[in-house]
C-alpha cells in the first residue's frame, strides 16, 4: 500500500467543474482530462508498487524531478489504465536517461519522443501495430500512454508553449507517437536487435522532428528499387545526422523477405545510399552550414569546384566530409536507422521519422513487470 | 464535493538566489562560459574586451559547453568555482 500522497488537494463540486478546472488552471493540453482523485492515483501506484515520492526521472536542465505520483496522475488524467504504469515508467526512465536526455523541449524544431513498445506487452495490452498506426486508430493504449507523457511534461517541466517549448510548427505526434512493433513476421523485432530478449518487453524513446514521411515505394522488381525512393526522400531532407526510424509494413517486409533481405540488409542499404554530391550541396548553401571547424562563409551558394560533381558526403554514415557538414555535437552522437514493422497491411507505401540528432540518442529500456 | 490533485512538479532543489556580488572587477578571475550557439563566442570576447577598458582583469577562463541544451559538464564548473571570482554567461541563439 503507498503512502499517502504529497501533490495538493483541490475541492470543487462535481466531475464537470473538476474538469473546468484544469482548463483554468492551464493544466491540460486543451482537451479535457479525467479528474484524478486520490483513490483512483493509489490504484495506480498501488498496482505498479510504488510509492508517490518515488523518483523516476531527473530533468535537470529543468530542476525537476518526475515521481511516481507525478506520473500516476498524469496517467490517470490522460485515460490510462493502471495496468499500462510499468510501460509509462519504462518511457519516462528512456525519456529521461542521459543517453536520451530531454534537454531539447525547448528547439525550434519540435521535437518530441516516439515511444515504440517491444515484446509480449506490446500485443497483450493492445498498443497498435496496424492501420492507422501513428494516429488516434482507437488504442487505448497507444493514445493514453502518449497523452500521459505529453501531460506529464506539460504539467512538470512546462513544455508548452506558454512555457518553455518553442516550436515553430510543434509536433503532431505528441500526445500520439507511442507505437508496437508488428512482431508476426520472421524478421527480428527491435529489441532484439538491440540485444534484448524476445520476451523481454522494452519501450524505446526516440527523438523525432515533426512529421512522418510517407515514400510511395511500390516497385517491388527488386528490393534495391522498393528502398530507392526512401533514399531521395532521406538525402533530400534536412541531411542531418542521427538514428531515422523506417516504417515497414508488414506485407512489404514479407516481400523483403523473400528476397532474402534482413532488417541489417535494408538497413545497410539505407547507410551506404543516403548521400549528396558535393557539388550539390555547394550549390544549395549547405556546404559547411553546419559545421563547428568550417571557416569558409556558408549559407550561400558556393562555387563547385571540378570533381565536385562525383565527390559525395553521406548521411547516415561517417565519411571524410563529416567536419564540413555537421557540428561536433552532432558528430558524438549515435547515427543509424531504426527498422520497424508496422502499419496497414496494404498500399504502395514506407514511411520514415526523422530524428533530433543534435544532443540525444534514442534509448531502450527494459519494462519492469509490477513489483 | 470531491477532491482532485494538482499535476504539477516544482523545482526539486528549492529556490535559486543570486551569486554573492564583488563590488568590483578589478583584479578579479573571471570565467567565461559560451553556450556554443554560431558567434556567441564573437559576442561574449567583445563583452570582454569592452569591460577590459574599464577593468583590469588577474585572468581570464574561456570555456565552451558541449552542448547549448545542458547545463555545463561538472568539470567545467568546477574548474570555474575553483579558477574563478566572477563568470560571465548567456544563453539565447
Amino acid at each position: 500500500m503507498a503512502n499517502p500522497l504529497i501533490a495538493e488537494h483541490l475541492s470543487v463540486d462535481n466531475l464537470d467543474a473538476a474538469m473546468e478546472l484544469y482548463f483554468e488552471r492551464g493544466w491540460t493540453d486543451g482537451l479535457p482530462v479525467v479528474p484524478p482523485t486520490e483513490m483512483k492515483v493509489m490504484e495506480f501506484l498501488d498496482y505498479a508498487g510504488l510509492q508517490p515520492d518515488q523518483p523516476i526521472g531527473n530533468v535537470p536542465e529543468r530542476d525537476r524531478i518526475i515521481t511516481a505520483e507525478h506520473l500516476a496522475i498524469n496517467a490517470v488524467m490522460a485515460g490510462c489504465k493502471k495496468e499500462y504504469m510499468p510501460v509509462l515508467v519504462a518511457s519516462v526512465e528512456a525519456i529521461c536517461h542521459p543517453d536520451f536526455r530531454f534537454n531539447h523541449m525547448a528547439t525550434l524544431g519540435s521535437a518530441w519522443p516516439m515511444l515504440i513498445v517491444n515484446g509480449p506487452m506490446g500485443k497483450e495490452l493492445g498498443f497498435n501495430s496496424g492501420m492507422y498506426l501513428l494516429s488516434a486508430a482507437g488504442s487505448r493504449a497507444s493514445s493514453t500512454v502518449a497523452r500521459a507523457i505529453s501531460l506529464l511534461f506539460w504539467n512538470c517541466t512546462e513544455s508548452r508553449p506558454d512555457g518553455i517549448q518553442r516550436g515553430q510548427f510543434g509536433n503532431p505526434g505528441r500526445g500520439h507517437y507511442c507505437i508496437a512493433e508488428n512482431e508476426e513476421t520472421s524478421w527480428d523485432p527491435l529489441h532484439m536487435m538491440l540485444g534484448f530478449d524476445r520476451e523481454q518487453s522494452t519501450v524505446t524513446a526516440l527523438s523525432t522532428y515533426p512529421g512522418p514521411y510517407q515514400v510511395y515505394c511500390q516497385r517491388t522488381a527488386s528490393p534495391e528499387l522498393m528502398l530507392d525512393s526512401m533514399v531521395d526522400a532521406i538525402s533530400t531532407y534536412d541531411f542531418y545526422r542521427g538514428t531515422y526510424l523506417l516504417l515497414i509494413p508488414p506485407h512489404f517486409a514479407e516481400l523483403f523477405i523473400q528476397y532474402g533481405w534482413s532488417k541489417h540488409d535494408v538497413r545497410q542499404y539505407l547507410i551506404d545510399n543516403c548521400k549528396r554530391s558535393v557539388a550539390d550541396l555547394k550549390r544549395r548553401g549547405l556546404w559547411g552550414l553546419h559545421s563547428s571547424e568550417y571557416d569558409g562563409f556558408a549559407g550561400v551558394a558556393q562555387e563547385v569546384e571540378p570533381g565536385d560533381e562525383n565527390r559525395y558526403a553521406y548521411v547516415l554514415k561517417p565519411h571524410e566530409y563529416d567536419r564540413i557538414m555537421f557540428d561536433d555535437t552532432t558528430l558524438m552522437r549515435r547515427t543509424d536507422v531504426y527498422v520497424v514493422v508496422g502499419g496497414g497491411n496494404a498500399g504502395p507505401r514506407l514511411c520514415f521519422i526523422a530524428p533530433y540528432g543534435v544532443s540525444t540518442d534514442p534509448k531502450t529500456v527494459a519494462i519492469r513487470p509490477p513489483a | 464535493m470531491i477532491e482532485v490533485l494538482n499535476p504539477t512538479a516544482g523545482p526539486a532543489t528549492g529556490k535559486i538566489v543570486m551569486a554573492k556580488r564583488t563590488g568590483t572587477l578589478d583584479g578579479q578571475r573571471i570565467g567565461v562560459i559560451w553556450n556554443g550557439r554560431p558567434y556567441g563566442d564573437k559576442v561574449i570576447n567583445s563583452v570582454i574586451d569592452m569591460l577590459r577598458q574599464k577593468y583590469s582583469f588577474e585572468s581570464v577562463v574561456f570555456r565552451k559547453k558541449p552542448y547549448i541544451g545542458n547545463v555545463a559538464p561538472v568539470s567545467i564548473q568546477e574548474e570555474i568555482i575553483d579558477s574563478c571570482d566572477v563568470v560571465i554567461t548567456g544563453i539565447g541563439d
